[in-house]
């Protein structure tokens, strides 16, 4: 008998589903409407969109490093959602510096203050636009 | 069906066991009043008023039993143990007990003395594979985890399952994101997220409004959470705090 035995309370099994691969499913769904709008927008849609998903995962990252302290979870993809999100939301000649206060009130304010992932009353990222 | 004084019976089989399903159906066309149904294979079915819902979809509600609505669902343990009573005056003192397991060298159904020894079965389904991590009385879901293999088997063993270390532990716990998976997979149509939180709070009277004790502890919930949170853990804990406040409330 040189096994360690693990005891917990059932269930033993658990399904493949994640909420890393719920969140990129999302972004799968959301990746036509992204072509279209780089089709009718143009580069303005790119810079956009870049602008707003790169600034959401670094104001996260930021808040979860020095102001929580706690383990960093930008890798779950719910701030890359938030991000896009907002990005679709705006018009695509909207100034960058707009945009990254727009994920600073979506992330910061609408987001973590209220407890991060799971615990926002509102969805981030229509508190970020209506905010703008 | 006489001690019952009933004239039908249904025998239930899930589609993926073909070979049970035509012997039966053989079986019982000598017999008239018995017939083999089979059922799509789904989790949780075997559960009597789960089945009673697939076989004659009625369904039993909150607080009934299944004689309620007309039913009485025995499983092929106790149809054969019932058997082996009357027709051959043998008592219970054995079973048939699946081992299985994907490490396991010579997994099968045994049939077993109760009172035998766990480690004794296991050696003679080719003992205990190194790298063991856990120890199933019962089925992935429902079961229970082993600490002991020096313990007897009982008269509701049915399964043993060896589970390797590396699958042997959870996963890490995740913040609820309402995505409402748990609630869809619910059997009873329960609200797992909120009976996990009322629990967790200590809000047991809410959680008693809410039929706390309807939940039958599946698993289905915890199995479908995407950021593997241990619902059921807490809604047993819940469950049980709430049955003991309604029996103290009786003795007051």
């Amino acid at each position: 008998m040189t096994n360690i035995l693990n005891v917990a309370p059932s269930p033993h099994a658990h399904g493949k589903e994640s909420t890393r691969k719920l969140m990129f499913n999302v972004v799968i769904a959301l990746i036509p409407a992204f072509l279209i709008s780089v089709f009718y927008f143009g580069i303005g849609a790119i810079i956009v969109t870049a602008a707003s998903v790169l600034s959401c995962l670094l104001f996260e990252f930021l808040i979860q490093k020095f102001v929580l302290k706690k383990p960093i979870s930008i890798t779950d993809g719910s701030a890359l959602v938030t991000g896009l999100l907002l990005a679709f939301n705006l018009p695509s000649n909207i100034p960058v510096l707009i945009v990254v206060i727009g994920s600073f009130v979506s992330i910061v304010i609408a987001k973590m203050t209220f407890g991060g992932l799971g615990n926002n009353p509102f969805n981030p990222a229509l508190v970020g636009r209506v905010f703008m | 069906m006489k001690a019952l004084k009933v004239e039908k019976s249904m025998i239930g089989i899930e589609n993926n066991k073909a070979d049970a399903i035509s012997h039966l159906t053989s079986l019982a066309s000598s017999f008239t009043g018995i017939s083999v149904h089979p059922l799509k294979v789904k989790y949780p079915q075997g559960a009597e008023k789960q089945l009673i819902k697939a076989l004659i979809n009625r369904e039993v509600p909150s607080g009934k039993l299944p004689i309620d609505v007309g039913a009485v669902v025995h499983n092929t343990g106790t149809a054969f143990a019932v058997y082996e009573a009357v027709q051959k005056n043998k008592p219970l003192i054995d079973r048939v007990v699946t081992v299985t397991g994907k490490s396991v060298s010579r997994p099968g159904n045994y049939m077993i003395r109760i009172g035998t020894p766990l480690s004794k079965v296991l050696e003679a389904a080719g003992g205990i594979p190194d790298g063991t991590g856990k120890i199933i009385n019962g089925g992935p879901m429902m079961g229970k985890a082993v600490s002991n293999t020096d313990a007897p088997l009982v008269k509701g063993m049915s399964g043993i399952i060896l589970v390797p270390a590396a699958e042997a532990e959870r996963e890490p716990i995740n913040p609820c994101i309402r995505c409402a998976k748990c609630v869809s997979a619910c059997p009873i149509h329960l609200e797992p997220f909120l009976l996990m939180t009322l629990s967790e709070r200590g809000m047991f009277e809410r959680a008693a409004a809410e039929k706390i004790t309807d939940c039958m502890e599946c698993g289905c919930c915890s199995f479908t959470c995407p950021a593997g949170r241990p619902l059921l853990d807490y809604i047993r804990l819940g469950k049980s705090t709430v049955i003991r406040m309604a029996r103290q409330k009786v003795l007051k």
